[in-house]
Order: structure tokens, then sequence, then C-alpha cells
């Protein structure tokens, strides 16, 4: 028993230690929230000139100000706050993987290749990890066959990868299909490799 | 260094016989030439009915008159060539005591052309108003057929023309001509693809759609007055049902995909394939988009309706055999047998508006092609070949020509062909890919 204690401890130091370097890692991955905050702001002083700006520097001071605080308090918030900002780095990573993701399908066919299969699972426990997000999932075609029955095959698709989510215990109501046949390639070759690309279901978070 | 001049030797051989081949052909053309006398035979493969269309007669006879009735003359032969039904016989074989402003005089000389049918025509120009009259008389029978006399301002000159043509081919086959159909097709041109419609003869293109979305399938009804297409407009795959007229119309909007709409011939209802129940299938709906009664019922893909001109029966697509084939469906049976065997991928029927044939869309391993087949399964015939993706033929509505998207020369464009697959062209240059072409009822309003 001792030794599993220890175990953890040395665990649960490892992957604090992993996430201090994810996070000096990326510095870049905090300036943009920053950005967008002041960006909203600029856009604020169209109207209110400089008394928007005013204010937020009231903010940062604010900020500031509990920054060089030391009651447990305020280290209790910094933590809460620093934990708040990695989770939501987290999900954006995975969000990106998520969206990034496509399936693959054989010709003129809407099985689940066995490749599928392993990316249906991650996204299950995506969709499982953050259970608010709602799903558009794209159905799509090579150009070989013909633009209306490629609608259809989309379709079906779409539809294959949605109820493997569902058997794997996502509610139908988080996932939407479309179907957009042959009309949206993302690959523009007439070759085999091109054709392999863009048959496929691609997953959009709503 | 042996393979130059090898190349050289027999490039040289080639070009003795074209030397050859091409001193042959001149006095072949110049003894026929010479056969004024004697009546010359239509080559039995033409299977064109040769028809005369000597110069028109223009009143007063100045340059300004000759001008018009030069220019009627050429839209006329335009026209009437345009099918591929009639012969055109050259003007070198025409009579020489023929006078254009007494066209029955001398009906007998034309025998011996070979013509089997004359078209003559009379214009006559006064500020701004033509007045035409053109006649068409059966040379053997030496009787006149139809006479008709148009006043009209001189911008109507192609209308009158068309319409004329029209009573030629009525008169001579007994169906109505094309002259006066549109069709409706989709082009890439303004960076997405919009719906066009242009005449018969790739004149006229008007784009028809204008959301910068996706537009799909155009079908015309049979009384030429609805136009119904899938367009990702509201962003789902829907069908419009648009007047082409008034420009007003049904948005059909059910849950999946709304797609191929065909129309009934003689109703007022269209099919189309939807999977609002889970499934594509095919559905029978109301010209105002409701779905009244689903005509298909199978675990499968359903899709790509057609229906035969008496609406008794219906050709479609399914792939519940393993691989998308034709299927044909008794409507009041309810009886479907396979139609296709043959290959592994044959989509896009289109029942031709003569009842006898359908052409659809075969793909091989290189290529696509348009074949036609008896509805029994009997009669198949490959039409197109040896060229890229031919696809979706539209039967001309008297059924005697097919129009067809093809990449035979890069990107798609659209071609028509006789229904015997003579007669291979371009039929108009746009930019951008043009797919899915539909030709109108023989009549569309205006």
């Amino acid at each position: 028993m001792g030794r599993k204690i220890w175990i953890t401890a040395i665990m649960l130091l490892v992957t604090t230690s992993m996430f201090l370097v994810l996070s000096s890692c990326s510095p870049k991955k905090i300036s943009p929230g920053d950005r967008g905050v002041s960006q909203t702001g600029t856009q604020d002083d169209i109207y209110t000139t400089s008394g928007g700006t005013d204010s937020r520097t009231g903010e940062d001071m604010e900020g500031s100000e509990s920054g060089t605080g030391t009651t447990e308090e305020d280290i209790r918030q910094r933590e809460i706050d620093e934990q708040i900002a990695r989770e939501q780095r987290q999900q954006e990573l995975e969000t990106k993987a998520f969206v990034n993701m496509d399936i693959h399908f054989a010709y003129d066919s809407f099985a689940l290749t066995p490749e599928a299969i392993q990316i249906l699972n991650e996204k299950v426990d995506y969709l499982k990890k953050y259970p608010n997000t709602r799903i558009l999932v794209e159905g799509h075609c090579d150009e070989r066959g013909t633009a209306e029955y490629n609608m259809a095959l989309g379709e079906r698709r779409a539809e294959s990868a949605k109820s493997y989510l569902i058997r794997n215990g996502i509610r139908p109501d988080r996932i939407d299909t479309i179907s957009y046949g042959e009309e949206k390639p993302i690959a523009m070759g007439h070759n085999e490799e091109a054709w392999r690309q863009n048959r496929r279901a691609h997953f959009v978070i709503k | 260094m042996t393979c130059p001049r090898a190349f050289s030797r027999s490039s040289k051989l080639r070009f003795i016989v074209f030397i050859g081949a091409f001193f042959l052909f001149g006095i072949l053309s110049g003894t026929s030439a010479y056969s004024q006398d004697k009546p010359i035979r239509i080559k039995p493969q033409f299977l064109k009915i040769p028809i005369a269309v000597p110069e028109f007669h223009p009143i007063p006879d100045t340059p300004a008159g000759r001008d018009i009735a030069r220019k009627a003359h050429k839209m006329m032969k335009d026209t009437i060539s345009f099918t591929g039904l009639f012969y055109l016989l050259n003007k070198n074989t025409f009579p020489h005591d023929y006078d254009a402003s007494v066209p029955d005089k001398g009906l007998e000389s034309w025998i011996k052309t070979g013509a089997h049918y004359l078209i003559t025509g009379a214009l006559k120009l006064e500020s701004g108003i033509v007045a035409m009259e053109f006649r068409l008389y059966a040379v053997h029978e030496k009787q006149m057929l139809k006479g008709k006399f148009y006043k009209s301002w001189i911008s109507n000159q192609r209308k009158i023309i068309r319409k004329f043509c029209n009573e030629v081919v009525y008169q001579i086959t007994g169906s109505p001509g094309l002259f006066e159909s549109k069709i409706a097709f989709v082009s890439t041109g303004p960076g997405t693809k919009e719906i066009f419609i242009c005449d018969f003869d790739g004149s006229n293109p008007v784009q028809f759609t204008k959301n910068k979305s996706i537009n799909l399938f155009p079908a015309w009804s049979k009384d030429g007055e609805w136009i119904a297409y899938t367009s990702f407009a509201r962003s789902n795959p829907d069908i419009f049902i648009r007047n082409f007229k008034q420009k007003s119309g049904y948005h059909v909007s059910r849950k999946g995909i709304n797609t191929t709409p065909a129309w009934v011939p003689g109703e007022s209802k269209l099919a189309a394939t939807m999977s609002f129940e889970g499934n594509q299938e095919i559905y029978m709906l109301t010209r105002e988009g409701k779905p009244v009664k689903r005509l298909t019922q199978n675990w499968g893909i359903d899709t790509s309706p057609t229906f035969s001109p008496d609406g008794k029966k219906m050709a479609f697509v399914s792939n519940r055999g393993g691989t998308p084939q034709i299927y044909i469906k008794n409507l009041r049976t309810e009886k479907e047998e396979r139609l296709t065997f043959k290959g592994r991928y044959n989509t896009q029927p289109e029942w031709s508006p003569k009842g006898d044939k359908i052409a659809y869309s075969a793909m091989s391993k290189t290529e696509i092609d348009i074949c036609v087949i008896n509805e029994d399964g009997s009669g198949f015939s490959k039409l197109t070949g040896g060229s890229g993706k031919n696809e979706s033929p539209s039967w001309s509505p008297d059924g005697s020509m097919i129009i067809f998207s093809s990449s035979r020369e890069g990107s798609p464009k659209l071609y028509v062909m006789t229904s015997y697959g003579t007669e291979q062209r371009r039929l108009l240059t746009l930019p951008g890919e043009q797919t899915s072409p539909d030709w109108s009822p023989a009549w569309v309003d205006q």
C-alpha cells in the first residue's frame, strides 16, 4: 500500500510539472486571448474614447494588485484562475484535434473502417468530456460518382458516423448531419490520393 | 539513330497516301458535281430527310432588303439543321431557273435535286416592322403543306423563324419540334454553382439563381411553368419549386436531404429523394412541395426518379443490390424490377418522352458514358465513348436529341447529340463548368 501512495505522489508531481512545462512553453497561447479582450476594448473606444481605456487600466491595476497580494485567499484565487486558463487551453487543443481529424471511407461505401472507429472513439471521449458541445457531421464524396447518388451517399457517411457516436453513449440531439455530396472537395486533384481525402466525414463544433 | 529514320520514312509514306487520297477524293467530288441531270442518291446511312432552303426573296430588292433576307435565310438554315433530322441540300444542286419571287413555279424541277421538301421565304421590311411569308412544299407531291404569313417587329424575327421551323417539323414528322424549348443547367461561371437557362441551341444564356450557394439538379415541369431544383441557399440541401415566369414558389425543407426533383407527366406533381424518415427514399410531392406518398421502401439508397410519359412507371436508382443500378417500379402493381446489370455503377436515368427508351450514365473503370436501353432491358446501346465523363443525359421534348455534360475537352461543358448518338457537338461556350442539363418541354412560358 505504501508503495502505491508513493507512486501516485510521483505521478502527481510528474503531471503537475508537465503542465508547468506546457504552460511555460506556450506563452503565445495566452496572448491571443488577451488581444481578444483589448480588441473589444478598442472597439468600445470608438464610442467612449478615453473613458474605455481608463476603465481598462483600472482593471489592470486591480489585477496587478491582487497579483502582488500575499493572502491565502489571493493565492487560492490565482491557482483557480491558472487552472481555468489551463483547462481552456487544453480544450482548445482538443477541439482543434476534434475538428481537424476526418474519418475516411472506401469507394462507394459508408462502412466504418478500423481507422475510422479509432478516430471516432477519440470523438466519443471528447464529447463525453465536454458534454455541452453540439456537433455537425458533414458527409462528403469523391468526384467519381454522379452528383445525385453522391448526395445520398454523403448522407449515409455522416449518418454512420453519427450512429456510432450514439451507440457509444452520445445523446442523439447533440449531433446534426448534413450531406455535401461531391460538392465540397478538399483535395482538388483527379487521382486516387485526392479521392481518398475527399471520401470523408468532417466534424464541426456548433 | 535508327528510330528517327524509321519514323521519317513512315511519315513520308503516310504523306504519299494522303496526297493520293486527296486526288481520289477530288475526282470523286468532281464527278458528283456534274451529276446535275441524274437524281442524287442519298446514302442510306444518312437516314436524314433531304430538304432544300433556297435564298429568300426580298421586297423591294434593295441592298438593305437583301441583307435582312440573307440573315433570315441563315437563321432558318441553322435552326432547321440543328436536330439532325434534315439534310440540307447544297445550293449548287438547285435548279438554275428557280425564281424566289414565284416559288411554286416549276416545282417538278426540284425533284431532280433529290429534295423531298422545299422551304421558301419572302420578306418585306418597312420602318422596323418585318412581314415574312414562309412556305413548306412536298416536292414529289407538288403540293404546299403549309404557308404562313407573319408581321412583327424585326427584333422578333428569330422567334418567328423558330415558330415556322416547329411547323415544318410537325408537318413532316407529326410531333412538335423543339425550336421553342429551353435548357436549364448548372454553371460555375459566377464562382459558385448557379442555375442558368438558355435557348435550345445554347443562345441567350441567363442566370436563374443568384444566391452564391450550391444549386443543383434543375427540373422543368411538363407544362414549362415551373423549375424545381436543390439548393444549399438556406444551408441544408432543400428543394425549391419556382414559377419560371413569376419567380414565386415553394420551399421544401425536411430534415436530411431533399434532392433530385422530377415531375410527373400530365400532372402537377413531382417526385424527389428525401430522408426525413431516416433513409433516402423517393416520395411523391404536391406542386406546393408537400409529401403525399412514399414510393420506395428499402433499406438501401433510392434516388433519381424519372417517369414514363404515361406516368404509370418510374425508373430510379437504388443500391439495394450492392451497387447503384437502375430499377423500374410499376406504380399500379407496385412491382419493382432491376433494369441494368452490365457494369457496377449505372445512375441518372431519364425516360424518353417518346416512351421507348431510358437514357442513363454508366461508369466504367476509366470513364462515364451515356447509354440507352429499352424498359424491358433489350436494345442496349452506348452512345458516347473514349472521352472522359459523359453524364446527366436529358431528352429533347420530341425525343429526337439528348443533351449531356462531357469532360472530353477538359472541364465539363454541355453537348448535344441525336438520340442515336450521332452528331455530337458542343452546345455553348460559357466560363466555368456546365453540368446537370435539363431540357424543357416543347413550349416554355416566356
